[in-house]
């Protein structure tokens, strides 16, 4: 009898966990899949026709790691792809002039997200920032 | 002792047909060799340089600003240390009334070469056309590298240096050096002193393939005596000097 009182209690629990998972995704939606964070809103719209990747979620989570393996290619093995260099990320995000001028960063698209997430972004404290198409390097 | 199993079939014509099926998807593509097949370095070649000391001008330093602008390395009074890539060396004459000798020293790019040997972090590393470089986001900065040459040809930047080159990224605490600039040979120009020196007229440096019996090193090579500097450490150095003896 106490045995079938507890698991009652447990299914009543689960059951619960169930329902609030069910209306948190109803009202939020799927985590990620939602609208953006207002601090990124007004990052600057990037030029040319297309990303190295379609998928505008995976070049936010994989970003770093597809740049590093670019890096390995380039420098140690001589493969270059100009498109997937960081410069080839710069020389389509970097902030146009025109919007420069009215005080936006030059590399707003990055540091927009990476000051919301917290996460510090050292790239052009060696690398340059500076746009270079036509003549893209590393 | 018999090496047969059971059902009949030799341990040594198992391990036989396994090596000939091994060698059968090795031949078609010869994976193990052709490394890069959409480009990069060439594992065949070997990048070069022959420096004329005869033709070299001691008041020219040519090659050094066209180094420097390549490369966005900063003069000599920088914040950053003393970041030298390539530097004019007076060398003195033999006898006492003989013509004194300039030339331009920079990375040696040996095929032994100690500044890789030493490296803790494998940062140093000797591309597959053997030139030799730095991997700035595995180096820790500890320069053992730059003990280890012989020829004073790696640098260390101590400060932030505001000059940035799209060329070369630099930062920092982090160990740099002549790269034959890479980034050139890649899209398939020769190095910027090179070039600048053929500007200015002087034609003392001769780029090229030394594995290539028809390339322009190796025409000049079989024309001119040319040595490395200190031979006696046998590094086999990618740059030879010729006038030197």
């Amino acid at each position: 009898m106490r045995r079938r009182h507890r698991l009652a209690w447990i299914g009543s629990g689960a059951a619960l966990v169930l329902v609030a998972t069910g209306l948190a995704l109803a009202i939020g939606g799927l985590p990620g899949n939602g609208g953006e964070p207002s601090a990124l809103a007004d990052r600057p719209e990037p030029r040319g026709d297309a990303c190295i990747h379609d998928d505008a979620g995976t070049m936010r989570r994989e970003h770093i790691d597809l740049l590093r393996a670019h890096k390995d290619e380039s420098v140690r093995e001589g493969r270059r792809d100009a498109d997937k260099s960081l410069q080839g990320c710069v020389n389509c995000h970097a902030t146009p002039a025109e919007q420069q001028a009215q005080g936006v960063p030059e590399m707003a698209f990055c540091t927009s997200c990476h000051e919301y997430t917290a996460v510090e972004m050292a790239c052009f404290q060696c690398h340059s920032s500076d746009d270079t198409e036509g003549h893209d390097e590393r | 002792m018999s090496d047969r199993d059971p059902g009949g079939i030799s341990r040594r014509r198992l391990l036989g047909s396994a090596a000939a099926l091994a060698g059968a998807a090795l031949a078609p593509g010869l994976f193990l060799v052709q490394a890069h097949p959409d480009g990069g370095a060439d594992a065949g070649a070997r990048w070069g340089l022959l420096v004329d000391t005869n033709r070299c001008r001691r008041d020219c330093r040519a090659c050094v600003d066209a180094c420097r602008e390549e490369n966005g390395w900063p003069a000599a009074d920088n914040a950053g240390g003393d970041i030298h890539w390539i530097r004019k060396v007076d060398l003195q004459p033999a006898e006492a009334d003989g013509p004194g000798h300039s030339a331009p020293v920079m990375c040696q790019h040996c095929a032994e070469p100690p500044c890789v040997s030493v490296c803790p972090t494998r940062a140093s590393f000797r591309r597959a056309d053997g030139i030799v470089l730095v991997d700035k986001h595995r180096c820790i900065g500890c320069r053992y590298c730059m003990v280890a040459c012989p020829f004073h040809a790696r640098a260390f930047v101590h400060a932030p240096v505001d000059e940035r080159s799209p060329n070369h990224p630099r930062g920092k605490g982090t160990v740099e050096s002549c790269t034959l600039c890479v980034h050139r040979i890649d899209r398939g120009e020769a190095p910027a002193c090179v070039a600048r020196c053929a500007e200015a007229g002087h034609a003392a440096l001769v780029f090229g393939d030394l594995n290539d019996p028809d390339s322009e090193i190796r025409h000049a090579l079989r024309e001119r005596s040319a040595e490395s500097l200190r031979p006696d450490l046998a590094l086999d150095a990618g740059v030879r000097y010729h006038g030197l003896s």
